[in-house]
């Protein structure tokens, strides 16, 4: 009882709230809270898949010991891809972007659009749609999964087999990711387009699998499990926490300055949306929360090896994945920044939903990955 | 496959063959600095100096006559001088990878190849050097490109990317330079210690600094090589990204686009590791290395070569994909033009080389094979050469109005140009691999087995 039922409580609150959204009648805005928050968990999800792979398939021993944490919060995404279809059953995509009368109307009469005319054919659409979740769930049953029934066989050929899938699930989830970007994220602004855009999409979600790991690990140490995770560890997760916060800057500014400097009409209105207006203020604070505060936070090593301090950076991390997808999606609903009782509602619904889906998942196999052949390599890891 | 074999494919392999003590590492690494080259290596350095000094001469000419002499024409403004200097800082940026950022990353197996990746670096960022130099037209107002107050009363234009290159690409080369010197001093000790004759010993000895291996010097040193580490690690991103903005920054279809930065990052550590591996087939064979500089030191490079080659691949894909989602008819039509107009050859040797060939590496009995690893790298050397070329002619060879439409062809003296750079660069190599060791002894030693305290490699 009490802090444990607190996401529930969270995600019930939240769902009355969700409710009475719906019935206020405002779809769009509707919509774009549910994109925002679902893409959000889905961000923690494929994060955390994309580090099992990234660890098998650099052969990293040291992360051993915490893989079980990524893992679990992978599992996430059978639960997503449910959230995914009951926004597809409610036709929240119909509020979006590529599917608004205005742009169909647009792809029938403006030739030079025939390319996107194809793109946004709806068979294709929810064809590539199936396509990446059944990529990320038979990823996450092999490699999660896989490592799960490992516990019990001490198979050292499941870690030979993961390596090798690994490799090729680099490709499929470099296509996915993009895929997911630009239907969701860049296709809510239809007209505008960003060859780099995938690469954007792919540092907050492997950010945000990152600070969902260090925040999952640093909750099962507080309950007394996984104690075997030692700052040194912590410190090289929080490594990594900072050199993709530079990344994402790193990407940000060469998508900003390159469409700023060149200052081509069919590329600056996409920021002049979000240069002006109450807009403007949003686009300031995004990078001082998503680059600044965590950049100098996570250069001291006592940040990185101190439990309290870096899962506030952690919660940083998450807390401007949040604000980045709110800044991609809803400017181009055109009606100003949105914030009131049915945002709170959206984000009550989504944490609580969020924190309670990832708590049973703690809970899932063992802590350790006690068949991994290497674990002992990764017990004994040393800075 | 047996319980033993799978255990072997997914523990990690040892970093030198057999055992081999810490003398011994001293004496693999000094051997050709204390003999005579032999007979070989006289040949190769007759011949790259011949190259270089080629290379000079047609500079020289240059400068006589004008670059005029060059192929570059209306509309094709630039031709070979701005492919090669791209092409060569490229091939510098897998040195600072494998010295600065995978020392970062702890990435122990890079310490054997450090050393003479990072020489490379330098030599590299040498040969690019030349051609902003030259592209000019006027090479003695060359110094222009400084910002200093002066007696013209004139600033360079700060908002020019072509500016943050000379920022940039200064940096990145002192910072490298310091950051090879400093991973020198133990070595250069050594050397001095090692030393029988009076002027070696003298030499060596400066170049030094007094260096004891005292426990405060490996403190200082260490300290020192993190820094400048975690100094380089932005440099080096940051000089390709800004050598992709000269490009980027325009509105000229085929080059503005926002993927560039990291693509060309990407792209230059694909380039530089296929020359890594090119000489180190090479270096470890002649320079009997082969145990310290291993099969698997090779197979690691080659997947890195493999990752990246797929990275560049992915940029090809998505500024493809944009030209056709995108619906801006000068983009569909320049990326059009690349795959099927009068470059369609230098297009199609580009993606055959960069991205389909070294898709070989998937296979194990091909990253491991010294004949199949060192054509492919000559290929993805090709390949990135004609990357650059391919953004920079076929942007300018269609300009907006067909009157003004053109073709490159190269001239004699643009090769020979660029053949005196790899003169240049090789014949610094082979001086190198004469007067300093080739590989850090000091970090080799440190992941010999047993030299970890506690664990590594002791398990069983």
């Amino acid at each position: 009882m009490g802090k444990t039922m607190l996401p529930k409580l969270m995600a019930g609150l939240g769902l009355l709230g969700v409710i009475g959204a719906w019935f206020a009648g405002d779809s769009a805005r509707f919509s774009a809270n549910w994109f925002v928050w679902s893409i959000l968990l889905l961000a923690v999800a494929l994060g955390s898949l994309f580090i099992v792979a990234l660890e098998h398939l650099t052969r990293a021993q040291w992360s051993i010991v915490l893989r079980r944490v990524p893992e679990r919060l992978s599992g996430l995404l059978p639960a997503l891809a449910v959230v995914f279809a009951i926004g597809a059953a409610l036709g929240l995509a119909g509020n979006f972007g590529w599917s608004t009368p205005a742009f169909r109307e647009a792809l029938a009469t403006e030739p030079h659009l025939h390319g996107k005319a194809i793109w946004y054919s709806s068979p294709f659409f929810i064809g590539r749609l199936v396509f990446i979740f059944a990529v990320w769930l038979m990823s996450w049953k092999l490699l999660a999964g896989g490592s799960m029934k490992q516990d019990e066989t001490k198979d050292p050929r499941f870690s030979l087999f993961a390596k090798r899938f690994s490799a090729p699930f680099m490709w499929l989830f470099a296509i996915s990711v993009t895929v997911l970007t630009v239907d969701w994220l860049m296709g809510m602004s239809p007209r505008w387009f960003s060859t780099i855009f995938g690469v954007y999409g792919f540092s907050g979600i492997f950010l945000s699998g990152l600070a969902a790991t260090v925040l999952g690990i640093l909750h099962l140490k507080k309950q007394g499990r996984l104690q075997e995770v030692r700052p040194d560890h912590l410190y090289s997760l929080g490594g990594f926490l900072f050199a993709f916060t530079v990344f994402w800057a790193y990407i940000a500014f060469s998508q900003f300055m390159l469409i700023w400097y060149a200052n081509l009409p069919e590329e600056t209105f996409w920021f002049h949306t979000r240069l002006t207006g109450g807009w403007y203020p949003v686009t300031f604070i995004l990078p001082i929360l998503r680059f600044i505060v965590p950049f100098f936070a996570l250069l001291s090593r006592e940040v990185k090896m101190d439990a309290r301090r870096l899962s506030l950076v952690a919660v940083l991390v998450l807390v401007g994945q949040a604000l980045d997808l709110y800044w991609l999606i809803v400017p181009e609903l055109g009606r100003g920044v949105l914030f009131g009782w049915q945002e709170v509602a959206f984000g009550l619904f989504f944490t609580g939903l969020g924190l309670s889906l990832a708590e049973a998942r703690m809970n899932v196999g063992k802590d350790l990955p006690e068949g991994d052949p290497n674990l002992d390599a990764s017990l004994h890891y040393h800075l | 496959m047996s319980h033993e074999a799978v255990l072997a494919e997914i523990r990690p392999k040892p970093l030198v063959v057999g055992e081999v003590s810490l003398g011994a590492v001293d004496d693999a690494v000094y051997a050709p600095m204390e003999s005579k080259p032999p007979m070989v290596w006289w040949v190769a350095l007759a011949f790259t100096s011949a190259l270089m000094l080629l290379g000079f001469a047609l500079i020289g000419y240059t400068f006589y006559e004008g670059i005029g002499v060059w192929g570059n024409n209306d509309p094709v403004f630039w031709g070979w001088d701005i492919t090669n200097f791209v092409f060569w800082v490229g091939i510098g940026h897998a040195g600072t990878l494998i010295s600065a950022v995978l020392f970062l990353f702890r990435q122990r197996w890079r310490n054997a190849i450090a050393r003479l990746a990072e020489a490379m670096t330098i030599f590299a960022v040498m040969c690019a050097a030349i051609y902003p130099a030259i592209h000019v037209g006027r090479p003695w107002f060359a110094f222009w490109l400084f910002p200093y107050p002066n007696q013209r009363g004139m600033w360079i234009n700060f908002n020019s990317p072509l500016a943050w290159d000379v920022f940039a690409v200064s940096t990145y080369f002192t910072v490298s330079l310091f950051f090879w010197y400093v991973g020198l001093i133990p070595d250069l000790a050594s050397a001095r210690d090692r030393a029988t004759g009076k002027v070696q010993k003298a030499v060596f000895g400066a170049l030094s600094l007094g260096w004891r291996g005292a426990a405060r010097h490996w403190t200082h040193y260490e300290k020192a090589y993190m820094i400048l580490a975690g100094l380089a690690t932005p440099l080096v991103l940051s000089v390709h990204s800004i050598v992709s903005f000269d490009f980027a920054t325009s509105v000229i279809p085929g080059w503005h686009t926002t993927i560039f930065p990291p693509y060309f990052v990407a792209g230059a550590v694909f380039s530089g590791f296929a020359m890594v591996v090119t000489v180190l087939v090479f270096v470890r064979k002649i320079m009997r290395l082969d145990h310290l500089i291993t099969l698997d030191h090779m197979e690691v490079m080659n997947k890195v070569i493999l990752t990246t080659g797929s990275i560049v691949g992915y940029a090809y894909g998505m500024e493809f994909f944009i030209a056709w989602y995108g619906g801006v008819p000068a983009e569909h039509y320049v990326f059009m033009n690349r795959a099927t107009g009068p470059y369609a050859w230098a297009y199609w040797t580009m993606v055959s080389c960069n991205v389909i060939f070294p898709q070989l590496f998937w296979f194990r009995k091909i990253r491991r094979s010294i004949v199949a690893m060192f054509i492919i790298s000559i290929f993805v050397n090709i390949g990135m050469w004609f990357e650059r070329f391919v953004i920079i002619a076929t942007s300018l060879h269609r300009d907006y109005l067909p009157s003004a439409w053109g073709y490159f062809r190269p001239t004699l003296v643009d090769m020979g140009i660029f053949a005196g750079t790899f003169g240049l660069f090789f014949t610094m190599i082979l001086l190198f691999s004469r007067t300093l060791p080739v590989i850090a002894t000091a970090e080799l030693k440190a992941v010999l087995p047993g030299a970890q305290p506690g664990h590594g490699g002791h398990h069983e």
